[in-house]
């Protein structure tokens, strides 16, 4: 049981106060986390972006006679039932994941926004009108009406972006909603409604600033929500169509196969996953940084 | 905690010594089956479970012959227009009702009746007009026009008779109750998960040469599983005795273990093949169709994908169908370059930057539709890597269960093709079917109307004679192949394993499994 034995203190330095520390400790470690996810989303998506260069494959060339290859040093991860790079897919995939988050997450954030600083501010018919579509929307999980919304647009990746947007906008609408709520009952926005302020300028300068911060932090969050849902939509056949190397697509795909080529499901599963959790860490650590309550 | 361990480990014990013989699991991947009445189901993978409960009046053997078995003879006139049935003394449906000429009657009626909404019975009985009873079993079926294949029809799983006092009784719930003549009896069903048969004790009407006296088995349990692993597992962990449609990829896996067996049946009819839309531009254009069989390498999919196991197909048939036309095989050899010439002298000549022709502004882009699964889908990838090297942008949708017919055969159809394929050991009806142009719109998948067709393949349902026939479907094949209405890729093969305990399993003609003879040890 030496561990738990003290141990001698080295070089005879004088022993530091320690109290601060243990105060920012906790803070410094959650950020240097969130510092880590961030730069880990950058590289993901640096290789997205840079993947015609990156990737060592033409994600879509098909090799009839290299199929189900386990990984090796020419394929790294492997290669799929016809014979693709799965490495040069999730490097791909990449592209198409990110852009799902960024765009759906987009969709959310706008519609629920101003949704929401809508409902707020005019607290009346329109604000009631408003929320009780929102608590109608918020009864179905959001993948469902996702679900939902692509079997009437049709399956392809953009429906699925639209689909899983819409779903979201309810979380943005009741956050912004409650937000604005109680900015309004600041005395500077009563001022400067006396002062004959019209309602965009009221928006625009003094309420919507105000209810950035959580906001922002949402939109990080639902990028990795939405990821996660497009991934799903995709993996039950909903969204991208083949041969196009979307994640959730590849990980479906793999299924049949999954005791003797692994691989083919495994390493975009894990790519989601890997993302996913980075950016909620990410989320995180923005709402630490943001929140002045915990700062 | 203590207690309720042992009485798990006591469960565990009583379960494991529980008497299990005579009943055999069988695990079926198509969850997606409507009804298990046969008059009224469209689906082949229904047809496993109701095959056992529901008998025919003929059966068809492992040799493709027909052989007595609710009908101890039949005979046509000179024309085919009438046919004669002698049917079977003694035999009973499982409710008491006994078999005779008026339930004969009866199940013809009800499958022809539009309300009935049959999908494969009542077509199968085509020109029919009446049915007249002779004596107590002799009838004697009327057709408005000559009808040679009506014998071969009756062998077909969806000819099920179903006990007419049971359907009266039940009216709309029959699917609910399933009360045949067969060696097994209906159970229970939880819809889309189980379906438990038992064995008919009073059964001694099998078709002659298949068995004799009551089925081996118990019971058999149907289990409907999706997941082409899970099923694999429920067979490789001992939960199922047999499993259906193992992919191509895991038949080395499970033959490494000598205590399974793996069966394979060729699903003989017509090809899985790429059939095009003909009446939708760019595909309108034969030059077009016959471009892109010479740019499809069917070694490549097979090589790939079905690992040999599935044989692949160059003509609309599969090789080991009746009337087959193998010297239609070298029509469409793999030939990129001459697939290239012919849609330039389609008028597809400009490339754009991503490399796919265009004529008039317009890119050569064909919409494809896929039903899921690596049947379909991974040969479609491959298909669409191949067009691509010729300048042809072909993009996939995958469609899943009826939206996918109907997605197909829609006069405003949007996909200009698709893979698709169906079986029968006789190819007149579903030729008749698939080309005719008297199913556009419902079962004409290809949307191709050919009077000189037409007439072929009603002619061969209405002769008799053998060498006729021979002619008159290698005619149909030819007319097909040379106009590229398909573009032939593989034939189906029905992949099953087994426990090695199970013995006497059997595929017949239609290349579904028989478990009339089983036996597990």
């Amino acid at each position: 049981m030496s561990l738990t034995q003290p141990q001698p203190s080295r070089g005879g330095e004088p022993a530091r106060p320690v109290g601060r520390w243990r105060l920012l400790l906790p803070q410094l470690r959650r950020q240097r986390v969130g510092l880590g996810a961030a730069i880990f989303l950058l590289v993901v998506a640096a290789s997205g972006i840079l993947a015609p260069q990156l990737a060592p494959y033409d994600p879509l060339r098909i090799d009839a006679r290299n199929t189900l290859a386990p990984p090796s040093g020419e394929h790294w991860f492997g290669t799929d039932d016809v014979g693709r790079d799965v490495f040069s897919r999730v490097i791909w995939g990449a592209r198409i994941s990110l852009r799902v988050g960024f765009v759906s997450a987009i969709i959310s954030t706008v519609i629920g926004v101003v949704l929401g600083l809508v409902s707020g501010y005019y607290e009346g018919a329109v604000g009631f009108v408003i929320l009780r579509a929102m608590d109608l929307l918020l009864a179905f999980p959001g993948i469902l009406l996702a679900l939902a919304i692509v079997s009437i647009l049709g399956s392809s990746i953009e429906n699925v972006m639209i689909a899983v947007g819409i779903s979201a906008v309810p979380t943005f609408t009741r956050v912004v909603h409650g937000s604005v709520l109680s900015v309004k009952q600041n005395d500077y926005v009563e001022g400067a409604r006396a002062l004959g302020c019209r309602a965009v300028g009221m928006f625009r300068r003094h309420i919507f600033p105000n209810v950035l911060a959580p906001v922002i932090v949402l939109f990080t969050l639902q990028i990795g929500a939405a990821i996660f849902s497009a991934s799903s939509l995709s993996f039950i056949g909903l969204g991208a169509q083949p041969p196009s190397p979307e994640w959730g697509a590849m990980v479906s795909r793999g299924r049949y196969v999954l005791s003797n080529a692994f691989w083919m499901s495994a390493f975009p599963g894990l790519a989601i996953a890997l993302v996913v959790i980075a950016i909620n860490v990410l989320g995180d650590s923005l709402r630490d940084l943001l929140d002045p309550r915990i700062r | 905690m203590r207690k309720a361990l042992g009485l798990m480990l006591a469960m565990l014990v009583l379960m494991g010594f529980a008497p299990a013989q005579g009943e055999l699991t069988v695990a079926i991947r198509n969850i997606d089956y409507d009804t298990f009445d046969p008059n009224v189901s469209s689906f082949t993978q229904a047809a496993y479970v109701f095959r056992n409960i529901f008998d025919r009046l003929i059966y068809i053997d492992e040799n493709s012959d027909l052989v007595p078995w609710l009908a101890t003879s039949w005979e046509a006139n000179e024309d085919a227009t009438v046919w004669t049935l002698t049917l079977r003394e003694g035999v009973t449906f499982h409710d008491g009702t006994p078999f005779n000429a008026e339930a004969v009657v009866y199940n013809f009626e009800r499958m022809v009746d539009p309300a009935t909404q049959s999908r494969q019975a009542g077509p199968l009985l085509g020109p029919y007009d009446r049915t007249e009873i002779i004596d107590g079993n002799t009838v004697e079926v009327h057709f408005t026009e000559p009808y040679a294949l009506f014998s071969f029809a009756l062998s077909s799983p969806f000819m099920g008779l179903v006990s007419p006092a049971a359907v009266e009784e039940a009216g709309d719930r029959f699917n609910q109750v399933l009360i045949g003549s067969g060696p097994f009896k209906f159970v229970s069903e939880n819809p889309h998960v189980e379906v438990v048969l038992e064995q008919n004790p009073d059964y001694n009407w099998g078709p002659e040469g298949l068995h004799e006296g009551p089925a081996y088995l118990d019971r058999l349990v149907f289990k409907f599983i999706l997941e082409d692993e899970t099923r694999l597992a429920t067979l490789l962990s001992g939960e199922t005795d047999i499993i259906d449609e193992i992919p191509p990829a895991q038949v080395d896996r499970i033959l490494q273990d000598p205590t399974f067996e793996v069966f394979g049946a060729p699903k003989v009819g017509i090809a899985r093949s790429v059939f095009f839309n003909t009446q939708k531009p760019p595909v309108d254009d034969i030059r077009v169709r016959r471009a892109i069989l010479h740019a499809i390498d069917r070694e490549a999919i097979n090589i790939a994908i079905f690992k040999g196991v599935y044989p692949l197909a160059s003509v609309v048939l599969t090789p080991g169908t009746r009337f087959y036309d193998a010297t239609l095989e070298e029509l469409y050899p793999y030939d990129p370059e001459g697939a290239i010439a012919l849609l330039e002298e389609a008028g597809w000549t400009e490339m754009n930057r991503d490399g796919f022709r265009v004529k008039d502004g317009e890119v050569l882009r064909i919409d494809h539709t896929t039903f899921p699964g690596f049947v379909a889908e991974a040969p479609a990838e491959i298909i669409q890597a191949q067009l691509r090297d010729v300048g042809i942008d072909m993009s996939i949708t995958v469609v899943q269960g009826a939206a996918y017919l109907d997605g197909i055969i829609s006069p405003d159809s949007i996909y200009h093709s698709s893979l698709i394929g169906t079986y029968s050991p006789d190819p007149g009806l579903i030729l008749n079917r698939t080309f005719n142009s008297a199913g556009m719109g419902t079962t004409n998948w290809a949307h191709y109307a050919n009077p000189e067709l037409d007439a072929l393949l009603q002619e061969g349902l209405q002769t008799t004679d053998e060498a006729a026939r021979t002619e008159i479907y290698a005619a149909a094949q030819k007319i097909i192949m040379e106009n590229a209405v398909v573009a032939p890729i593989y034939a189906n093969v029905s992949i099953f394993g087994a426990q090695g305990g199970v013995s006497g399993f059997k595929f017949d003609p239609y290349a579904q499994p028989e478990f009339f003879d089983i036996r597990v040890e």
